[in-house]
């Protein structure tokens, strides 16, 4: 690919005749487009929401812009800047499936129901991830979100939570960051309660000082919750909810001793950090990198986010790196890597610019892994669950349904799912699957388990939009 | 080193009812699965009891199968169901929904009426429907429809749970079931069978091969070279909806089986082939495979392009190259049987029956000498239909 591209030079026929598609439209995805777009390459970028931006850069709806302005300026400018570039965008849209040859997307647009082939010569995969849960009793309550969905309320739609107060459950950096948006929004949080204990000084914690624009962010928050009162506990870990009428009670029980702990609130958020969206990496095969205890695994990615399929790209939450600036960084070089691919752009200035992003890159890969060291936490944080914690769902089925069943898998996830319908619903195993991972890893520890298997539609799609897709092939054919 | 009378090597819908069937006679058994229980052909199976006759050509399909002689064994198989059912403490999720067979021309029609000819020559019941009475029948039909018939005995059965159930059932009565245990060699000393897996070493005096797509990979191990057709075929299920389809309906003249079942959804296949076959792995989905199984759907059940598409699946089976079941001694070794090819779900309990008689060296209750492997040994390497 590259050799040919070189040999052609840089005309604008090149330009025009390869097609960059960009699945998801956050920091990452909006960056590669821009990226490439600004050299005249064209490029379709695609995502579910009804607006570019992804998590990050969210969209505040018409209401809520005009009760509490615009929300984070720069991202609005890197849309405009995407859409005035010429981008195609195709909103309301999901990947869920690609076609025999891997050279073509099947997207679904969720607002006509209608489905259609996308066909790209590189493809950049910037689809994000999603909150990991992990099961307990009364999961299920309405007063339990993730921190995501709770952050969200609170400063894209400007609603006002109920009681205005909440707690924030799990592991992570991202929950310090919730607990800021939610006190910015006045909403009492009485509580952060971390799995691990990231947050005390060690040997290893000390390696901060070398991060010390991080160190600064960390600061901030954590005088933030002192100012306003919050209770930072770690090492402590989730039981059970019960609805109380008037909010929540929730029971925790410390790691260590295994004291108990029962905190009132009136809505909670829990979630142990991120999963990638990898599934079409899984489909097209993509060599392995790292995997993790939730069952997933992340692609092995260069410096530039190129996979083991050259004309493949994986960037952002999906190669493993969290943030919205390794997203930034990620889609910049991935877009340069593909200038370099198609157009051969040389030169001191390009190079340079890709040197100041490797650098940045190392950096914040670097950061990542010092992260993931100081919230690392294995199977055994997790509780084993009580029997009538409803595991699944989509099909409710209960923990008390594994019984006799995890002696006889052998770490195959693929027969717990057959033998008790666990991952058979409309999520597709997406919210039960990573604690049905840990839940084998743990019955058998030396297994590899890998999570469900991966297959189209990797999204529920109609039935029509999938048949009327067969008319269009039989068209190709004629064309051909 | 460990001895039964009988090793089954498959455990799969066949080697879990021959199981049953065995362990029930007091017969010491052993099943060997390289993987789990019920993983390809017999968990990725719609389910499908057909009883009323078959078409003859699954998509892909080069020599069409001989739906006539199939007929005898399907009624016994029918019969055979009921019995499963009773003998059985789980729930297996048997229904006789009764099937629908539609016909979308004139010469569809016509092979309707053929074949209604020799059901009712076998004793099946069933009735022609035309246009207006099908549709009186099942409103929800496409108008592309022109005939149909209406056999009250075809359903269907929950592969997830039959197989675990029949296995549950001879683990009590005896079966030693090693999963995850797969076979490397096989040897004959004197009259005993020794097969040697990775955990360990087994003996027997009979040995019954069940395993699907691989039983012409274990029949080499003997040095019999048979020449099967293993096909990774493709299913589709819908999201939950409510009740609406009350019966199995069928195409005539191409692969298609659309039902809904207890749980709600609505499952889409009818023997369509995968991208590939990737035997012991995950055979990938074939787009083309989707969109054109899914075509027929929305074509004869529009209601269906409303539906959402919630998962699909693959998983291989046992094919040969005529289409037709496999059962039997093998020639010239005595005390090896081996059972699979066409519609070995429906016939499970058929084959299990008649594989228990042929071990204990009774007649069997029908005639199977035709459908021996002796028509696939040593015959030259045709070209494969699929690709």
């Amino acid at each position: 690919m590259a050799d040919e591209s070189r040999l052609r030079g840089r005309s604008s026929n090149v330009k025009a005749s390869k097609h960059v598609v960009i699945i998801g439209g956050g920091p990452g995805g909006l960056a590669a487009a821009e990226t490439l777009a600004r050299k005249g390459v064209s490029v379709t970028i695609i995502d579910e929401n009804p607006d570019l931006g992804g998590q990050y850069y969210r969209r505040r709806t018409k209401g809520a812009t005009e009760l509490l302005g615009d929300y984070r300026v720069d991202g609005t400018y890197l849309i405009d800047s995407v859409k005035k570039l010429g981008c195609t965008v195709l909103t309301d849209s999901y990947v869920w499936g690609i076609a025999s040859d891997k050279r073509s997307l099947l997207i679904e647009n969720s607002l006509v129901g209608k489905s259609s082939r996308v066909s790209f010569d590189y493809l950049i995969i910037a689809s994000g991830g999603h909150e990991i849960q992990y099961p307990f009793t009364n999961w299920q309550s309405t007063k339990v979100m993730t921190p995501g969905m709770l952050s969200r309320l609170v400063t894209i739609d400007a609603i006002e939570p109920i009681g205005r107060k909440a707690i924030l459950v799990g592991s992570g950096p991202f929950l310090l960051a919730v607990a800021s948006h939610l006190i910015d929004s006045g909403v009492f949080v009485d509580g952060i309660f971390e799995l691990t204990r990231p947050y005390r000084l060690t040997k290893f914690s000390i390696l901060a000082v070398f991060f010390p624009a991080k160190c600064a962010e960390f600061l901030h928050y954590r005088l933030k919750l002192l100012k306003n009162g919050v209770k930072l506990s770690q090492g402590i870990r989730l039981r059970s909810v019960q609805d109380s009428g008037q909010g929540i009670i929730a029971a925790f029980d410390k790691k260590s001793g295994g004291k108990q702990v029962v905190v009132e609130s009136q809505l909670l958020g829990v979630g142990y950090g991120f999963r990638p969206n990898s599934e079409l990496l899984e489909i097209l095969n993509v060599e392995r990198g790292e995997s993790t205890i939730f069952g997933h695994f992340y692609p092995r990615v260069n410096r530039d986010g190129r996979t083991s399929h050259q004309n493949i790209f994986a960037i952002g939450e999906v190669s493993g790196i969290e943030g919205f600036k390794s997203a930034i960084i990620g889609g910049v070089l991935s877009g340069q890597r593909i200038l370099r691919d198609i157009l051969g752009v040389k030169g001191f200035r390009s190079m340079s610019i890709t040197l100041v992003y490797y650098v940045r890159s190392v950096y914040e890969e670097m950061f990542a892994r010092f992260l993931k060291k100081i919230y690392k936490f294995d199977l055994g944080d997790f509780p084993d669950l009580d029997p009538e914690v409803l595991l699944c769902r989509c099909e409710g089925v209960h923990a008390s349904e594994l019984d006799g069943v995890l002696s006889q898998c052998e770490s195959d996830m693929a027969y717990v799912k057959s033998e008790t319908r666990i991952g058979m619903g409309l999520c597709q195993g997406r919210m039960c699957g990573t604690a049905l991972s840990i839940i084998v890893k743990k019955n058998d520890p030396k297994s590899v388990s890998s999570g469900f298997s991966i297959r189209m539609p990797f999204r529920p799609v109609a039935i029509g939009s999938v048949a009327a897709l067969e008319s269009i092939e039989n068209r190709d054919d004629v064309d051909v | 080193m460990s001895n039964s009378d009988v090793i089954i090597i498959g455990g799969g819908i066949l080697g879990a009812a021959l199981a049953f069937e065995l362990t029930k006679e007091s017969v010491g058994v052993q099943l060997l699965d390289r993987s789990s229980i019920s993983r390809e052909g017999s968990g990725a199976t719609a389910g499908n009891l057909h009883i009323q006759a078959v078409h003859t050509r699954r998509p892909g399909q080069v020599i069409a199968l001989d739906n006539v002689r199939l007929l005898p064994l399907q009624i016994a198989a029918s019969r055979l169901w009921d019995d499963v059912e009773d003998e059985l403490p789980e729930d297996i999720e048997l229904r006789r929904t009764g099937g629908l067979t539609v016909a979308e021309s004139e010469s569809q029609g016509e092979e309707i009426l053929l074949k209604r000819g020799h059901e009712i020559d076998a004793g099946i019941p069933g009735e022609i429907l035309g246009s207006d009475e099908a549709r009186r029948l099942l409103p929800d039909l496409g108008d592309s429809v022109r005939l149909a018939e209406f056999c009250p005995l075809d359903g269907y059965v929950n592969p997830l749970k039959v197989t675990p159930a029949w296995m549950r059932a001879a683990i009590r009565q005896g079966l030693i079931l090693r999963t995850h245990d797969e076979v490397l060699s096989i040897s004959k000393v004197e009259s005993s069978w020794i097969v040697k897996t990775k955990n360990g070493q087994f003996t027997c005096s009979t040995l019954v091969i069940v395993a699907g797509p691989w039983i012409d990979q274990i029949l080499s191990m003997i040095g019999v070279s048979i020449h099967m057709n293993p096909v990774a075929i493709q299913m589709h299920v819908t999201e939950r909806i409510a009740p609406r389809l009350p019966f199995l309906v069928q195409h005539i003249a191409e692969g298609m089986s659309i039902k809904q079942v207890s749980a709600g959804q609505v499952m889409i296949g009818g023997g369509w082939p995968a991208q590939n076959l990737a035997l012991g792995k995950t055979s990938d989905i074939s787009l083309e495979s989707m969109t054109g199984n899914l075509s027929q759907a929305v074509r004869i059940l529009p209601f269906l392009k409303n539906v959402r598409l919630l998962r699909s699946w693959t998983g291989a089976l046992g094919a040969t190259a005529d289409e037709m079941p496999i059962i039997g001694e093998v020639p010239g070794h005595e005390g090896l049987f081996v059972a699979g090819g066409t519609y070995a779900f429906t016939f499970a309990p058929l084959w299990a029956k008649t594989l228990l008689d042929l071990i204990l060296k009774r007649a069997p209750k029908i005639d199977v000498s035709d459908l021996g492997i002796g028509r696939l040994m040593n015959v030259n390497k045709s070209k494969t239909a699929r690709g």
